[in-house]
């Protein structure tokens, strides 16, 4: 009795994860270098974005920030990844040119900075009149009203917001492959060429990226749904 | 003559084209009681919030135990040393949500540098268990019900021992049942202030609450005071047509 013949394309289909075996180490680098560039453009980019949420609630300077930022968010990622990559940093700082490294860092750090501006930004404006009003009529000077009441009430505010952005930073970390940064997807391609085994290659990848992803989901859920969360 | 803990003289406030409150005068005794009456929109809040500086007049002259604080447009102290010294309660629920109960009633002590960490600590105690909060020092506003919430929010404003205290109808987004709890935490609150001698402004819809409650009686149309008198006979003096209204509607209403 012969199979269905879609089953039998999928059955003779020689199936070869093997040849990945020696590729474990360069997976591991890759996954690492993948882990770093979300850790570098997630925490430098929150505190950025922080440092210029503030001015940008301001008359005159605050405008104009904003539209700088918009205009920058318009910009995709990838684009931003090229024209650090490209930028003549030796020429107009006198520095020593970036690497693909850095320059993947700094571009996703510039993306993250400048949607947490805005993330933070609304969230001061969601702070209720009422409760600034109230701590002001305590007789509180705006240092601790600003350290005690609006920090954490935007913290609460923009928090989820922003895990969203550091999970998505995980895998878009991986369009750093086009300037050579030697991350998961690049560390895939060349054992792609190496073995001419795409679709393993891409489905060994596929399965580390839901394994790094999936505790963050899970962890983002959990603060979502805590007591601590519900303060505010 | 003795001084008054708040003098307000020709106060006035506009916002843009709108005049809120025009020459606006008060003077409250050291221990007095004042009620507010007026529709929404009459000034009412604004007044209260011009009191304490979270809103600039534009003209008047504003003195706090005799001592000027404000004239025309000018603050002569730091907003918050007069705020020390004026409280104020809003309508809706203000405490601060990422504390409990206990660290609300203790945040304005602990920002202050002249306060000491025991005395302060033996203030909250003795105003929870005036007030009857003390088995909610240790929750979180959100599990608080909303007379609950409004008890431990008169707490708060009690804490740096105010002269002035402001209520701003403090019961109005309240249940019946709720109201009647608050209702009972003023009163116990006008206790406290005849022994510090502390004076309140109570602005409110209720009329019977206003007249058992309150020394004066003012009532505010068109930020303008068109009526003041003692609360024994203002139900019987009240002249003005729009107020007459206020009080029939508002008189034999529940609670």
């Amino acid at each position: 009795m012969r199979a269905s013949p879609r089953n039998d394309r999928m059955l003779n289909y020689d199936w070869n994860f093997a040849v990945f075996a020696s590729y474990w180490p360069a997976l591991l680098r890759g996954a690492w270098v993948s882990i770093e560039l979300t850790l570098i453009s997630s925490i430098g980019g929150t505190a950025l974005g922080i440092i210029f949420a503030f001015p940008l609630r301001l008359p005159i300077v605050g405008p104009v920030i904003g539209v700088v930022n918009d205009a920058m968010r318009a910009v995709p990622l990838i684009v931003l990844l090229f024209l650090f990559y490209y930028f003549p940093v030796g020429q107009v700082f006198g520095l020593p040119p970036l690497s693909a490294f850095w320059a993947a860092a700094v571009a996703m750090m510039v993306a993250q900075a400048n949607f947490t501006a805005e993330i933070v930004r609304t969230a001061i404006d969601a702070v209720p009149h009422r409760i600034l009003d109230s701590a002001r009529s305590l007789g509180l000077k705006e240092r601790p009203i600003l350290l005690w009441v609006i920090a954490p009430h935007v913290t609460r505010q923009a928090l989820p917001t922003l895990i969203a952005f550091y999970i998505g930073n995980l895998k878009l970390s991986s369009l750093a492959s086009v300037i050579g940064t030697a991350e998961l997807v690049y560390v895939a391609r060349i054992a792609v060429g190496q073995t001419y085994r795409s679709l393993e290659a891409w489905i060994l990848i596929a399965v580390v990226y839901v394994v790094l992803v999936t505790p963050c989901t899970l962890f983002a859920r959990r603060i979502e749904r805590s007591e601590w969360m519900a303060r505010r | 003559m003795s001084e008054a803990a708040l003098q307000v003289s020709g106060l006035s406030k506009r916002y843009g084209a709108v005049e809120v409150l025009r020459n606006i005068n008060l003077s409250l005794p050291p221990g007095g009681t004042l009620a507010l009456l007026g529709r929404s929109g009459s000034g009412k809040s604004t007044l209260l919030k011009c009191l304490n500086l979270l809103e600039t007049p534009d003209a008047g002259e504003l003195r706090l135990a005799g001592q000027r604080y404000c004239i025309g447009s000018n603050i002569l102290f730091e907003p918050w040393e007069i705020r020390r010294e004026i409280g104020l309660v809003l309508q809706d629920y203000s405490l601060f949500p990422n504390m409990t109960v206990a660290q609300n009633l203790d945040f304005a002590l602990r920002n202050n540098n002249s306060a000491n960490r025991r005395d302060s600590l033996r203030r909250v105690e003795e105003l929870a268990f005036n007030l009857e909060i003390e088995d909610l020092l240790a929750r979180y506003p959100a599990s608080l019900s909303g007379g609950q919430a409004q008890r431990c929010t008169l707490a708060r404003a009690l804490v740096l021992r105010p002269k002035i205290l402001l209520l701003d109808e403090i019961t109005s987004a309240l249940d019946p049942e709720s109201i009647q709890n608050v209702i009972g935490a003023i009163e116990c609150i006008r206790n406290i202030a005849s022994n510090q001698r502390m004076a309140i402004i109570l602005v409110t819809h209720l009329v019977r609450f206003a007249v058992s409650f309150a020394d004066e009686i003012a009532y505010l149309n068109g930020g303008c005071i068109v009526e003041q008198h003692s609360s024994t006979n203002f139900v019987e003096s009240v002249r003005h047509s729009e107020a007459q209204r206020f009080v029939e509607a508002h008189l034999h209403a529940p609670t």
